[in-house]
């Protein structure tokens, strides 16, 4: 537990300095990261970041639930997206699951920390994987290269949400 | 270097100087509790962590041992970091130094920390236990370098350790139980190279620079390593004998001539039989090309002339002739000559096999000599295609070749 909070000053100081700083590619792709209640419970975390540049994400914001594991760091974080808000082929759109390596045990390792880890996700935004789906029907239309259709599906499912 | 260095950093501003301090005192943070590391220890791939992190790390997991940073083997102990740890002593040594610092309660939590880490590392360390002797205590996956076929085994006990039991064995080895804490699959392919490469270089090394020249040693290094992959011709054209490409002709041709030599010995014994009773026919219709060959060959002993004559013929057929002269020895006197009769069978065997392919593709070479017996036939048609597949220039073809074969079997039967 010592760690989580080490790790929320750092990403406090962090998130103040990348508002100044504009260098880094990442420095504007997290909107929040902290702990939902920090005076209570430093467990559940919640984070907002961007949708990449690029890809059919661009524009809109995405809410991501994180639970600290009491053997955290020696066990992986838990990052889920908000339910029924990702359309994206590697996350469960109904549950927000998500299908990256480090967040199984025997990928992660405990010098990754919840920043890094939320980059890695932001990327995979980026990135898509259709060869493990989560959401089979866009990553048939990823694998089959009809880009337009998977856009619109992406945009379609985006949109509901804003209305 | 450090000179000009120390100049230049005197130099900088006051707060350059802040910013490398605190980059410094960063770089004494262990990446796994954040924490600054009382007791460093370095993996062998460089990476620094507390002895109580990398000791968790290492205990902990039941898969193969990776390093947490950058995930390569950890294949021996870390050991303690002394330069971290004595920049991190020396920083808190200057800072206890001022009364206020050492009685504020963060800087006392942080001495704390620090002899629970250190008194925990020299228990450990007077126990002979670091790492709960997770290095002693478990083994390694190794490839036996004299093992031809890379079969990981546990370093403990030397049992055959099968990468796909081990995933579902917890990473133990099944014979001694030890925890194995390499990449099985990892390690059985590297190894293999580096075998292979350890063999050719000892090899290589031990040859005389005077005896051959750099040409001839980086010949014989390519052979070498082009070996493991590359099978003999021998055995190349025995394992694809059903298959009929250009190359595996190629690859047939220096066995053949070879074994042209070990026919000669017959040749002397079974010439005259052969010619008389078998031949007449095929003799006369060569006879231009022969007539070629005798030109050419009258410097030679007269005795030979015969004998040259019914080389031609027989080289022209090549391996044939060994199939029809031992079929025909064999029934005039069997008991003597079976022996030679096998031992030929055994080396022609392949090419009559080989050769039963071209039949349907050259079936109208094969028309010309249809007063020979199959094998007879086959074995001619194999010989053709040697160098000549063209009806049109096969005769003149034909002859240049046997010429070039008399040649041969004129040195060959001076050995005798």
């Amino acid at each position: 537990m010592s760690r989580i909070i080490k790790e929320y000053k750092t990403i406090q100081k962090q998130l103040n300095n990348n508002r100044n700083n504009q260098d880094d590619e990442f420095n504007n792709i997290i909107v929040s990261l902290a702990p939902i209640d920090p005076d209570q419970d430093l467990t559940k975390w919640e984070a907002v970041i961007k949708g990449p540049q690029g890809t059919p994400y661009y524009g809109f914001n995405f809410i991501l639930y994180i639970t600290i594991p009491q053997e955290y760091p020696t066990v992986p974080p838990f990052f889920e997206f908000q339910p029924r808000s990702m359309p994206h082929c590697n996350v469960n759109y109904n549950t927000g699951e998500i299908c990256l390596d480090i967040l199984k045990q025997d990928h992660w390792t405990p010098v990754w920390n919840l920043m890094s880890t939320l980059k890695a996700i932001w990327l995979l935004l980026k990135d898509p994987v259709p060869e493990s789906p989560l959401n089979v029907d866009l990553a048939n239309l990823l694998r089959f290269g009809d880009l337009s259709a998977y856009n619109g599906l992406i945009n379609y499912y985006l949109n509901i949400n804003v209305v | 270097m450090s000179d000009k260095l120390s100049v230049y950093l005197v130099a900088r501003s006051s707060k350059v100087k802040n910013k490398i301090l605190l980059r410094l005192l960063e770089s004494l943070n262990c990446s796994i509790c954040h924490d600054y590391m009382f007791v460093p220890m370095m993996t062998p791939c460089g990476h620094n962590f507390c002895y109580g992190c990398l000791n968790n790390w290492i205990t902990g997991g039941s898969k193969d041992l990776n390093c947490p940073q950058c995930r390569s083997t950890i294949n021996e102990a870390p050991r303690l970091n002394l330069i971290l740890r004595e920049t991190l002593d020396s920083i808190i040594e200057f800072l206890n130094e001022k009364k206020k610092v050492s009685r504020d309660a963060q800087f006392k939590k942080i001495m704390e920390s620090k002899s629970m880490e250190l008194s925990k590392y020299k228990k450990d360390l007077d126990k002979d236990n670091l790492f709960e002797s997770f290095f002693k205590n478990s083994a390694m996956a190794v490839v036996d370098e004299d093992d031809d076929e890379g079969i990981p085994r546990c370093s403990n006990c030397h049992w055959e350790i099968d990468p796909d039991d081990l995933e579902d064995n917890d990473n133990v080895c099944p014979h001694c139980n030890m925890r194995i804490r390499n990449s099985v699959q990892n390690i059985s392919n590297r190894n293999s190279e580096v075998t292979n490469l350890r063999t050719n270089d000892a090899i290589i090394v031990g040859l005389d620079d005077d005896e051959y020249s750099s040409d001839e040693i980086q010949q014989i290094h390519d052979d070498l390593v082009r070996h493991p992959n590359a099978d003999s011709p021998e055995i190349y054209s025995d394992s694809d004998l059903e298959s009929d490409s250009n190359e595996d002709e190629e690859s047939l041709i220096p066995r053949k001539q070879s074994n042209k030599h070990r026919d000669n010995f017959y040749d002397d014994e079974a010439s005259e039989d052969y010619d008389e009773e078998d031949n007449h026919t095929k003799i006369n219709r060569n006879e231009d090309r022969i007539s070629i060959n005798s030109a050419e060959d009258s410097e030679d002993d007269s005795d030979l002339d015969g004998f040259i004559e019914h080389d031609d013929d027989a080289l022209r057929d090549d391996g044939g002739i060994v199939v029809n002269e031992a079929g025909h020895i064999s029934s005039n006197d069997e008991e003597e000559q079976n022996s030679d009769y096998y031992e030929h069978n055994d080396d022609e065997g392949f090419v009559s096999g080989d050769s039963l392919n071209d039949e349907s593709d050259e079936s109208d070479h094969l028309e010309e000599h249809d007063d020979e017996d199959d094998e007879d036939d086959d074995e001619d048609d194999e010989d053709e295609d040697d160098g000549d597949d063209d009806d049109d220039d096969r005769d003149e073809e034909r002859s240049r070749k046997r010429q070039r074969r008399s040649r041969v079997v004129l040195d060959g039967s001076d050995d005798e």
